[in-house]
C-alpha cells in the first residue's frame, strides 16, 4: 500500500466558548489516496464541517484548540505557518461550501472571484485571469460563459452558483478538493448534474475529493471509500 | 440614473412643500404674535395694523402661504422693502434683512464646521472601529470599546467649555474658536475651527467606532469572507476587499444622514463656541418669532437631509450591485 496522499491522525478540534469547551471533533483518523474520493457521512452537528475547516486551517486560532496530525502530501498542516497555508489554500487544496449564495461575495463579479484565486497563485495578469475564468465556466457547463463571467452571484441560479463555486475551487488544479454538502441546497435534478460534473472533473484532473454529505444515497453514488 | 434623480427631486419638492406648510401652521398656532413683538413698547392698534401690513401677515393664512410660495418662484414686492427677487424667502421680522442673504451668509460657517469635524470623526471613528474589530476580544478592542462608551455619553457643552478653558485659556495650544472665511485666510479658518471640530467629533467618533466595529464583526463572520480565506487570499486582502466592503454600506448610510443633519446646523456646538452658523440662526428665529427666517432655516435643513439621502442611495447602489436605483 502506498503512503496516503492525505492522512489525518487523532484529530481533535475543541472550541472554547462562553459556555465552556465544545469538543466538536475528538480523535478522528482517516486516509485518502491520490485521485480517490472519500465520503464522509454523518448527521448534522457531528463535526464534518469542523474537520474539513481544520484541514484548510480556517478555524480562528484564538478560540480553537486543534490537536493531532494532518499530513498533506508529506507536509504537516497543523504546524504550518499562515503564510504556508495561504500558499496551499485555493492552490493545492480547495473547498466548496454548501450555501453557494452566501459563500460567494455579493460585491464582486463571478469572473473576478474565480480570477483572483488564479492571479494570487499564478501571478497571472487580469486579462489572463479573465480568460481562465471563462475557460473554467465553460468546463463547469455555464452557458455563454464569456457573458456570464461579468455577472454577479445574485444573477445566477442556484445550480449555476454551485457550478461557479466549483469552477473557482478548481481554477488552480488543486490536488485535494473538499466538497462540504455541495448539493444539499439544490433540488434533485440539479444535484445529479453537480455530482456528474464533480465525477467528470475528477477523471480529468485526478483530484482527490473529500465528499461530505448527510445523505447516504448521495454517498453511494460518488464515493470509492466511505467512513 | 436619470429617472432615479428625477423621481427623487420631485419627491423631495413635495416633502419640502409639506414641511413649509406645517411650519406655517405651527407658527400661527403658537401664542406669540410677531406683530406685537415688532411693534415695540408703545403700540397702538393703528401701528399694530400697520406693522401687520408691512410684515405681510395681515392676510388670512392660506393667502399668506400662497404669497410666500409664489415668492420662491417669481419674487415679491413689499411696500416697505421694495422688490425681493426670486427665489424670495422674504424679509426677517426681526431685523428686516433678506432671509436668503442671511442664510447664505451663515451657511459657510456651518458647512466648514460640519465637513471639518466629519473628516476627524470618519478617520478616527472608522479607524479605531477597524482596529477593534481586527483585535476582537483583545486589550485594544476593550480599550476602544470603553473609550467609545465614555465618548458617546459626553455632552458637547461640557466638553466644549472645558476644552476652551484647558487648551485655549490655560495651555494656549489652540486658538479661541472663531470663523474666518477660507477664501480670506485659510490659516485662520483652520486654527479658528480646530477646537470646535475636535469637540464636535468626540461623540461622533465614539459612535462610528462602535458602529464600524459591530458591522465588521458581523461581516468578518460571513461565509464569503471564509471563502476568500479558503482561496488563499492574504488576511489584509480578505479584510479590505471583502469584510470592509460589506460593512461600508451601512456606515456610508449613517454618515450621509449625519452630514445632512449637521448641514442643517449644529445648534449646541455653534452656541458653545459662539459661531454664527445655521444652527444659531434657527434658535434665534424661534426665540424671536421670526417666521420668514424660521421657514428659511427649516427648508435649508430639510433640503440638506433630502440631498444627502439621494447621495446615500446612489452611493449604496455603487457599493452593492444587488441594489438597483428606482
Ligand atoms: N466556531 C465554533 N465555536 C463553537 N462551536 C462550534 C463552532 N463551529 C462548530 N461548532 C460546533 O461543533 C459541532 C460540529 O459542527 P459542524 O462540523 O458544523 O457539523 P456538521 O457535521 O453538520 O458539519 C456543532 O455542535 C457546532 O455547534
Ligand atoms: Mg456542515
Amino acid at each position: 500500500m502506498s503512503t496516503p496522499f492525505l492522512s489525518v491522525r487523532d484529530l481533535r478540534v475543541h472550541f472554547s466558548t462562553e459556555d465552556g469547551v465544545v469538543k466538536a471533533v475528538d480523535g478522528l483518523d482517516f486516509d485518502l489516496e491520490q485521485g480517490k474520493t472519500l465520503g464522509i457521512v454523518g448527521e448534522s452537528g457531528s463535526g464534518k464541517s469542523v474537520t474539513n475547516l481544520a484541514i484548510l486551517g480556517l478555524h480562528h486560532k484564538d478560540s480553537t484548540a486543534i490537536g493531532g496530525e494532518i499530513l498533506l502530501d508529506g507536509q504537516e498542516l497543523l504546524t504550518a505557518t499562515e503564510r504556508e497555508l495561504e500558499r496551499l489554500r485555493g492552490n493545492k487544496m480547495a473547498m466548496i461550501f454548501q450555501d453557494a449564495l452566501a459563500s460567494l461575495s455579493p460585491y464582486h463579479t463571478i469572473g473576478r472571484q474565480i480570477g483572483e484565486t488564479y492571479r494570487k497563485h499564478t501571478g497571472a495578469s487580469k486579462k489572463e485571469a479573465r480568460a481562465r475564468s471563462i475557460e473554467m465556466l465553460t468546463k463547469v457547463g455555464i452557458p455563454q460563459p464569456d457573458l456570464r463571467v461579468d455577472d454577479y452571484p445574485h444573477q445566477f441560479s442556484g445550480g449555476m452558483r454551485q457550478r461557479a463555486m466549483i469552477a473557482m475551487s478548481l481554477v488552480c488544479n488543486p490536488t485535494l478538493l473538499i466538497a462540504d454538502e455541495p448539493t444539499t441546497a439544490l433540488d434533485v435534478t440539479v444535484q445529479a448534474q453537480i455530482m456528474d460534473l464533480l465525477k467528470d472533473l475528477q477523471q480529468e484532473f485526478g483530484t482527490s475529493i473529500i465528499f461530505i454529505t448527510h445523505d447516504l444515497g448521495v454517498i453511494a453514488d460518488i464515493a470509492t471509500t466511505s467512513s | 440614473m436619470f429617472r432615479f434623480l428625477l423621481r427623487r427631486i420631485a419627491g423631495g419638492a413635495v416633502i419640502l412643500l409639506i414641511i413649509s406648510a406645517i411650519v406655517f401652521v405651527l407658527f400661527y398656532a403658537a401664542p406669540r404674535d410677531p406683530a406685537r413683538l415688532a411693534c415695540g413698547k408703545v403700540c397702538t392698534p393703528e401701528t399694530l395694523a400697520l406693522v401687520k401690513q408691512n410684515l405681510g401677515i395681515a392676510d388670512p393664512l392660506p393667502v399668506q402661504y400662497w404669497h410666500w410660495f409664489e415668492g420662491l418662484f417669481v419674487g415679491r414686492d413689499y411696500a416697505t422693502f421694495g422688490n425681493c427677487p426670486a427665489p424670495c424667502l422674504g424679509y426677517s421680522f426681526r431685523n428686516s434683512e433678506p432671509v436668503l442673504g442671511t442664510i447664505l451668509d451663515r451657511f459657510p460657517t456651518t458647512v466648514s464646521l460640519s465637513l471639518g469635524s466629519a473628516v476627524v470623526f470618519v478617520i478616527f471613528g472608522v479607524g479605531s472601529g477597524m482596529l477593534a474589530a481586527v483585535k476582537q476580544g483583545k486589550a485594544l478592542d476593550k480599550i476602544a470599546s470603553s473609550a467609545s462608551l465614555i465618548g458617546s455619553s459626553l455632552q458637547i457643552y461640557i466638553v466644549g467649555v472645558f476644552a476652551i478653558y484647558l487648551f485655549t485659556d490655560q495651555l494656549g495650544w489652540l486658538d479661541r474658536p472663531s470663523y474666518t472665511p477660507f477664501t480670506e485666510n485659510p490659516g485662520a479658518w483652520f486654527s479658528g475651527l480646530l477646537l470646535p471640530w475636535l469637540v464636535l467629533s468626540v461623540i461622533f467618533t465614539a459612535n462610528y467606532t462602535r458602529m464600524t466595529r459591530s458591522q465588521l464583526v458581523e461581516t468578518l463572520s460571513e461565509d464569503y469572507v471564509r471563502t476568500a480565506r479558503a482561496k488563499g487570499l492574504a488576511a489584509r486582502t480578505v479584510f479590505f476587499r471583502f469584510a470592509w466592503r460589506g460593512a461600508m454600506g451601512p456606515i456610508v448610510t449613517i454618515f450621509g444622514l449625519d452630514l445632512g443633519v449637521l448641514f442643517g446646523g449644529a445648534i449646541i456646538t455653534e452656541k458653545t463656541f459662539n459661531l454664527h452658523g445655521i444652527g444659531e440662526l434657527s434658535v434665534k428665529a424661534v426665540s424671536t418669532s421670526d417666521l420668514p427666517m424660521l421657514l428659511g432655516v427649516v427648508l435649508v435643513a430639510a433640503t440638506a437631509i433630502l440631498v444627502f439621502n439621494v447621495i446615500v442611495d446612489a452611493v449604496y447602489a455603487l457599493i452593492d450591485p444587488r441594489v438597483r436605483l428606482a
